[in-house]
């Protein structure tokens, strides 16, 4: 039963997952706005951290798997031995959590650039803005 | 600009298509295995165990005992990417002045007076996080997150003026966010002068006791295990992120004239 559920639930996060991909894919190639661009960008991110974690999953026969903590403190070795052996890997989190704050202070940095784009032309579509419309002329 | 349109839409779901499949077929499932890496497991082993001393961290949580022990540099790093991001926000908005005596705005007394009940339960949860990273999921970056949710409801809340009234102003939050990093060095290198001191030898970033180094930090507090420098780490990363996240969040949510201002001062600057 249990092993049932954690496929089920794997799989149907996995499938979320594609289709985040795509919109945030859409969101970032065809949108004009620079905030919609922004919003895809940060659920670009999100996806791909959710996968790394997604890659440290591990399916454990008969139980649940379990967390990467220690609920107590182990009294024999023998009970560190069994934690060890239904444990998910806890590398890939800690590296999405590296990647979630310098992803957190890449993306203030841009949403401020947004921000004084929106002050200097009143829009944050990139197709009303002239210098862009020309710019692309002169690269076609 | 239709075509390209039709393109990128054909090209996105096939792309779900063939991500679909992979996952789905079992035998080309590279991901959700029984077995993990033996790196991941060597963590696992090795994060709590008390009969292994030379090579654990006492830290009950493996995520937090590899970010701030066993890849201790990295995080330190990843920190100044924080910092350095803080400044180049600043930098964007190098004419900033906050300007006081704009009419207070804020939704209603009940959100307010709700609001005043919930901010100090969020600040103590968000501490809590932190301090218990070793024990409990959670570290400095998730407290000081969790934290920050405080400080931004308050800005939503009870308007900007109210932040600028109770004295949490940009200059004193990177004087805060100084020290914090400062802290955080200091307990990096505390092993190193203790070492000097005693004249044995030690490492920057030591958290126990190795094989050719006694040094060792506090293993327990009273009678729950304090993981050495882990806590010390997560304790000073709560205040670096707390200040961080709330700097940037005071200079994104400034009011139309400050903006103006700050804008107008930028570009005489330049």
């Amino acid at each position: 039963m249990s092993e049932f559920v954690v496929q089920l639930a794997f799989r149907a996060s996995m499938i979320a997952f594609a289709v985040n991909i795509a919109i945030a894919l859409y969101g970032v190639f065809s949108r004009p706005s620079l905030v919609k661009k922004f919003m895809c960008l940060l659920l670009f991110t999100d996806s791909m951290n959710l996968f790394a974690v997604f890659i440290g999953f591990r399916l454990v026969r008969g139980v649940y798997p379990s967390p990467p903590i220690l609920s107590e403190e182990p009294r024999t070795l023998e009970e560190l031995e069994v934690f060890t052996s239904i444990a998910v890997d806890p590398l890939p989190q800690a590296l999405v959590l590296t990647a979630v704050v310098i992803g957190l202070a890449t993306s203030m940095f841009i949403l401020s650039l947004i921000l004084a784009y929106y002050e200097h032309y009143k829009t944050t579509n990139i197709h009303a803005v002239k210098e862009v419309e020309e710019f692309e002329e002169t690269t076609k | 600009m239709r075509r390209k349109d039709v393109i990128i839409a054909v090209s996105l779901s096939l792309f779900v298509l063939a991500t679909s499949v992979i996952i789905g077929i079992e035998e080309f499932a590279a991901i959700a295995s029984t077995e993990i890496r033996s790196l991941g497991k060597s963590y696992l082993y090795y994060s709590y165990n008390p009969w292994h001393v030379n090579l654990t961290s006492f830290s009950l949580n493996s995520v937090t005992a590899i970010i701030w022990d066993y890849r201790g540099f990295d995080t330190f790093y990843e920190t100044c990417v924080l910092l350095a991001s803080i400044i180049a926000l600043i930098a964007v908005f190098r004419g900033y002045v906050e300007v006081v005596g704009l009419e207070p705005r804020g939704l209603s007394d009940i959100v307010k007076a709700s609001t005043k009940l919930v901010i100090p339960l969020i600040v103590v949860y968000g501490i809590i996080t932190a301090v218990h990273g070793q024990i409990t999921p959670g570290g400095g970056f998730q407290g000081g997150a969790i934290v920050t949710v405080a400080i931004s409801m308050a800005i939503a809340i009870y308007s900007l003026e109210f932040i600028f009234k109770t004295g949490i102003t940009t200059p004193k939050l990177v004087l805060l966010r100084a020290l914090g990093i400062l802290c955080l060095v200091a307990i990096a290198i505390t092993p190193l002068i203790l070492g000097a001191f005693l004249g044995v030898k030690a490492f920057v970033f030591q958290n126990m006791a190795k094989e050719n180094s006694p040094i060792s930090m506090p293993q327990y507090l009273l009678d729950r295990p304090l993981a050495g420098s882990i806590f010390f780490f997560n304790l000073f990363e709560l205040l670096i992120v707390v200040s961080g996240l709330s700097t940037a969040l005071i200079v994104l949510s400034l009011r139309e004239v400050e903006l103006r201002k700050a804008f107008e001062i930028g570009e005489k600057l330049e």
